[in-house]
């Protein structure tokens, strides 16, 4: 049905440019898909709160999408369609009633179950309780992340300087240095963290070393060092590698030594590559810390650094409250900790990639990123 | 005998492997000669020049700067590079520092000079080449040409005896070719001692005091440029001058 309004309207609708007429017939499929929108717009509410046929609804609705994007593609590539031609925008319309139809059915069908169902209830009072919150807050506020932060700090410092220590090793001239290094990285990176912290965090006071006293925060973090330094051993070897030769040839050919040239020129391009994989391994620390509760943490904090992390302050508060609120808020509390940070991965990321911070000194080499070497 | 020559190669040999690339070079440089060095590729110009300050090791022969041989144990090559200023195709230069910071490096670094009379001859050696306005900013910044010309004020600074230029206009675009190459004929006529492979041959023709032709590991000829360009002996550097000239 071409009607002659329409045609005023979109002036050059129904011939394209290359003189190509729409074919017959066509108009009405855009017609059919809005009035299936439509219907599916208003059918949905009634689906749901009359009818209740459960998730098999919402088949009404997506009828009325289907329609509407089908007809929309084909009127697209077929035809000559210009967007504000009406065929086109009957079709669009079309397609957008069916989405809202879907919308509305979604949305009213979850707000049905929310207010109708009972284990809702419960779920909530056991996991989002905002009383057993407020109690829990600020124990996890106080000691919780008070450990955590501590923990991760010495984790992330042991792990970044002995990374590079590693880094090195690895690239040395000597083999019997590359071979330690590669059995240091073998081990530590083959490990499970968990069983790291216990050797390092039992065995060892028990076998009568006690280098770091009777703390126990200090002998999950250098573990948790231990391990990381493999992990940032790794990702620093690949930065340094990626460093084009001639960087050390012009400053050799200055007079530095290779110690100097290292120090001066290959590390900190090589570091400053592989920026975002180091803070990708920095937030698995922060969440690997958790684990220091296999070798048993007083709640006592007799000292700054001594008490449990966050995760072990929410479980032995939902086991008091026989409630597992505090559980969810210490996750709360690692999110807003880590999410940040990875947007912050991201960021530098894109910077980097963007050429701001590294340069090619006239070669058409692409820095290779190492792929993010994240564990937990 | 007079004072011994800048620079002196006795019978250099490199191999890689199994390839032998220098077969035995004899050479000797007085101070403030300009020499050229040219040839096809692979014919060992490169290594040859890079044997000079043992960026490659010899597998053979002797290197003698100044009458002292180079190659022997117990030499500190860390301080003879300092009287070696090299210059590279890919320029080098440090891009994780400002193009001032590039030329003073080595000056605060190696000779452990204060930073401010580093930044003095830093700025000085940077208006030769006349990129004193570009001091502050990173090298990535910079045309070829300009990346060119601060890694030859970066070499200078240290105040070497002798330059090596490795095909440093090969990676540039044309028109910035000639920017270089002025730097390099002032540098000539103020009389330091260089050694140059390169492509150009009109600057061989007008800077160099001698141009020597390598093919195969060895030199072939070795004369002043109107010699070898005009009246070559070998069937070699005929065939070499028709493809380049």
């Amino acid at each position: 049905m071409t009607d002659t309004t329409d045609r005023v309207d979109a002036g050059s609708s129904g011939v394209d440019p290359l003189g190509r007429r729409r074919p017959r017939g066509s108009d009405s499929q855009p017609a059919l898909a809005l009035v299936l929108g439509v219907a599916a717009l208003l059918a949905a509410p009634v689906v749901i709160w009359v009818v209740d046929v459960g998730i098999g609804g919402l088949l009404v609705p997506a009828v009325g999408l289907a329609a509407g994007t089908v007809t929309k593609r084909y009127a697209a590539q077929i035809d000559y369609s210009p967007p504000g031609d009406p065929v086109m925008r009957r079709a669009e319309l079309g397609r957008l009633t069916g989405l809202t139809g879907m919308l509305v059915f979604l949305v009213g069908g979850l707000l049905r179950w929310i207010t109708t169902n009972e284990q809702l209830g419960i779920l909530q009072d056991l996991l989002f309780d905002l009383g057993r919150f407020a109690e829990a807050f600020p124990t996890l506020l106080g000691e919780g992340l008070r450990i955590t932060l501590i923990a991760w700090v010495i984790a992330v410092v042991i792990g970044q300087i002995l990374g590079v220590v590693l880094a090195l090793m690895a690239i040395s001239r000597r083999r019997i240095i590359r071979a330690l290094a590669i059995i240091y990285i073998d081990i530590f990176r083959g490990l499970p963290a968990i069983i790291t912290i216990v050797l390092v965090g039992i065995a060892l006071p028990l076998a009568g070393l006690r280098p770091f006293g009777r703390n126990p925060v200090f002998y999950a973090s250098f573990a948790l060092g231990l391990v990381a330094t493999a992990y940032i051993g790794e990702i620093v070897r690949a930065g340094i590698q990626s460093i084009d030769e001639g960087q050390m040839e012009a400053a050799r050919s200055m007079g530095m030594s290779h110690g100097q040239a290292m120090r001066l020129i290959i590390v900190p391009q090589g570091i400053r590559r592989v920026v975002p994989p180091l803070t990708n391994e920095y937030i698995a620390l922060l969440k690997d810390t958790s684990l220091m509760f296999v070798i048993g943490l007083s709640a006592n904090s007799r000292t700054f650094f001594e008490g449990r992390d966050l995760f072990r302050v929410g479980q032995n508060l939902a086991q008091q409250y026989g409630n597992y609120s505090p559980v969810v808020l210490a996750g709360i509390f690692y999110l807003v900790l880590t999410i940040p940070l990875t947007r912050l991965t991201n960021y530098l990321d894109r910077r980097l990639r963007s050429g701001r911070g590294v340069d090619h000194t006239g070669e058409d080499e692409t820095p290779e990123l190492p792929s993010a070497g994240g564990q937990a | 005998m007079s004072a011994p020559h800048r620079v002196e190669l006795k019978n250099l040999q490199k191999s890689f492997g199994t390839l032998d690339v220098l077969t035995g070079i004899d050479l000797q440089i007085p101070a403030g000669e300009v020499v050229v060095i040219v040839g096809p590729s692979g014919s060992g110009k490169s290594t040859m020049l890079r044997c000079v300050n043992l960026l490659e090791q010899p597998t053979g022969g002797q290197v003698l700067l100044d009458g002292i041989d180079i190659t022997e144990d117990g030499v500190n090559v860390d301080r003879m590079r300092q009287r070696v200023g090299m210059v590279f195709q890919h320029f080098n230069l440090f891009p994780h520092m400002s193009v001032l910071a590039n030329v003073t490096l080595a000056l605060r670094k190696v000779k452990g000079m204060p930073k401010a009379q580093a930044n003095e001859i830093g700025m000085a050696r940077l208006a030769e080449v006349d990129l004193a306005q570009k001091a502050d900013v990173r090298p990535t910044s910079l045309s070829g040409g300009q990346k060119q010309r601060v890694a030859i004020a970066r070499s200078l600074a240290m105040e070497p005896e002798v330059m090596l230029f490795d095909e440093v206009t090969s990676a540039l675009d044309p028109e910035l070719v000639k920017g270089v190459l002025d730097v390099m004929s002032n540098l000539a006529r103020a009389g330091m001692t260089m050694m140059v492979v390169t492509h150009e041959m009109g600057f061989a023709r007008e800077v160099a005091d001698r141009v020597i032709f390598m093919d195969g590991g060895v030199v072939v000829e070795d004369g002043p440029p109107r010699q070898i360009m005009e009246n070559p002996q070998s069937e070699r550097l005929k065939a070499f001058l028709s493809q380049v000239l």
